[in-house]
C-alpha cells in the first residue's frame, strides 16, 4: 500500500489546548489500493534519557473507510498529564492518522492549563 | 482535614546503624590484619636499616586503605547521634493550586542544628534500564524543575516542631510515572551547620492535576 496523501486537520487551527477541551478536526487520505482499517489515536509520547515511550489514551476507528476518504472526529481531552519540557526528557501529545497500522500522518498538539509545556524554572 | 491518614516519614536509625557497624567492623579486622603483618615484618625484623623497603612499599597501600576505612567509619557514625526528624503531609495526595499542610517535628539533641531549611523540590527523574517493575524503582538521574521555599529557620522553638500550609502553582508540572521517565514531587528537610553532618530527609508524595471543569 501507498500513501499518496495524509493530512490532519484541527478545527481552527488550534494546536494549544487546555485539559478538558474537546479536539476536533478532520483527516483526509488517498491511497493506491483498498483500504482493511483507518482511525484516529490520541497519543502522548516521552522522549529522553529515560527512553521513549508512546501511550495511546484514545482511538477513534472508522467505519469501512475507502482508499480515497475523509472523515471528522471528536476527543474529549483529559485531565493531564501535562505537556512538559524538561532537562532530562520531554511529555508532549499528539494526535495521529493510522491507516492499516501505520502511522500515516502526526500533528503535535500541546496540552496543559497554561496553553504552553510545563518548563524548567530552576 | 482529610479522610485519608496523612504521609509520614521517619529517620531510618536503624539501616543507617547497619551500615556504620558493618565498615567498623570491617575497618577493625583490616586494621588489625595490616598491624601485624607492620609489626612482623617491619618492626620486629631488625634495626631500621636492615629493614626491607620493598615490603614497606607493598604494605603501604593498604595500611592507607585501612585509615580511609576508619575515615569512613567515622563519617557514618557521627550523623547516628543526629536526632531524629519526622515527616507529615496531610492529605498525602496534593492537587495543583489547593492547600496541603507539611509538618515535621524533631526528637533528640536538637540544639545541634542551628539552622533548618523546609522545601518542595518537583523533580524529574530517569529511571534504571533495568528495572522491572518490582519494589522502588533505581533512580539513574535527576533534575530539579522546580523548587518552593517552605520555611527557613533557626529558631530552637521552629526548627524542633513546626507545620506549614502551602500550595504547589497551578501551572506547574504534577506527578507522572512513565516506563523510563518520571515527575516526582518530595518535601525536603535540611538541617545542620557548617561543623555538624546535615540532617536530611525527604518525603515524596503525590500530586494530581488540576480537575476538570464539568
Amino acid at each position: 500500500m501507498t500513501i499518496l496523501s495524509a493530512h490532519i486537520e484541527l478545527t481552527g487551527g488550534h494546536t494549544f489546548l487546555l485539559p478538558g477541551d474537546l479536539l476536533g478536526g478532520s483527516v483526509r487520505w488517498r491511497l493506491d489500493e483498498r483500504l482493511r482499517e483507518a482511525a484516529v489515536q490520541l497519543i502522548w509520547f516521552v522522549r529522553g534519557k529515560g527512553g521513549a515511550e508512546d501511550r495511546v489514551v484514545a482511538t477513534i476507528p472508522f467505519d469501512a473507510p475507502g482508499s480515497v476518504d475523509d472523515r471528522v472526529f471528536e476527543l474529549g481531552l483529559p485531565a493531564g498529564p501535562y505537556s512538559f519540557s524538561g532537562r532530562l526528557f520531554t511529555l508532549s501529545w499528539a494526535v495521529r492518522l493510522i491507516l492499516d497500522g501505520a502511522v500515516a500522518a502526526h500533528q503535535d498538539i500541546v496540552l496543559s492549563p497554561t496553553r504552553q509545556p510545563i518548563a524548567v524554572t530552576e | 482535614m482529610s479522610a485519608v491518614p496523612p504521609a509520614r516519614i521517619r529517620s531510618r536509625k536503624a539501616v543507617r546503624f547497619a551500615g556504620f557497624s558493618a565498615v567498623l567492623m570491617i575497618a577493625l579486622v583490616w586494621n588489625a590484619a595490616v598491624l601485624r603483618v607492620v609489626h612482623s615484618v617491619l618492626l620486629s625484623g631488625g634495626p631500621w636499616d636492615l629493614v626491607d623497603w620493598s615490603v614497606f612499599l607493598v604494605v603501604l597501600p593498604f595500611a592507607l586503605a585501612g585509615l580511609a576505612l576508619i575515615g569512613l567509619a567515622i563519617y557514618l557514625g557521627v550523623p547516628l547521634l543526629n536526632p531524629r526528624v519526622t515527616i507529615e503531609i496531610d492529605p498525602p495526595v496534593a492537587v495543583l493550586g489547593e492547600p496541603i499542610d507539611v509538618s515535621w517535628q524533631f526528637d533528640g539533641a536538637v540544639a545541634r542544628i542551628p539552622r533548618l531549611i523546609v522545601r518542595l523540590e518537583g523533580r524529574e527523574e530517569v529511571l534504571a534500564p533495568k528495572h522491572t517493575g518490582r519494589g522502588p524503582a533505581m533512580i539513574a538521574e535527576r533534575r530539579v524543575f522546580r523548587r518552593i521555599g517552605v520555611i527557613q529557620s533557626s529558631s530552637a522553638e521552629e526548627i524542633s516542631r513546626g507545620s506549614t500550609t502551602l500550595r504547589i502553582p497551578r501551572d506547574s508540572m504534577p506527578s507522572f510515572s512513565g516506563r523510563g521517565s518520571r515527575v516526582a514531587w518530595y518535601v525536603c528537610l535540611y538541617g545542620g551547620s557548617d561543623r555538624w553532618p546535615h540532617v536530611r530527609q525527604e518525603l515524596e508524595f503525590v500530586v494530581r492535576p488540576l480537575p476538570l471543569l464539568t
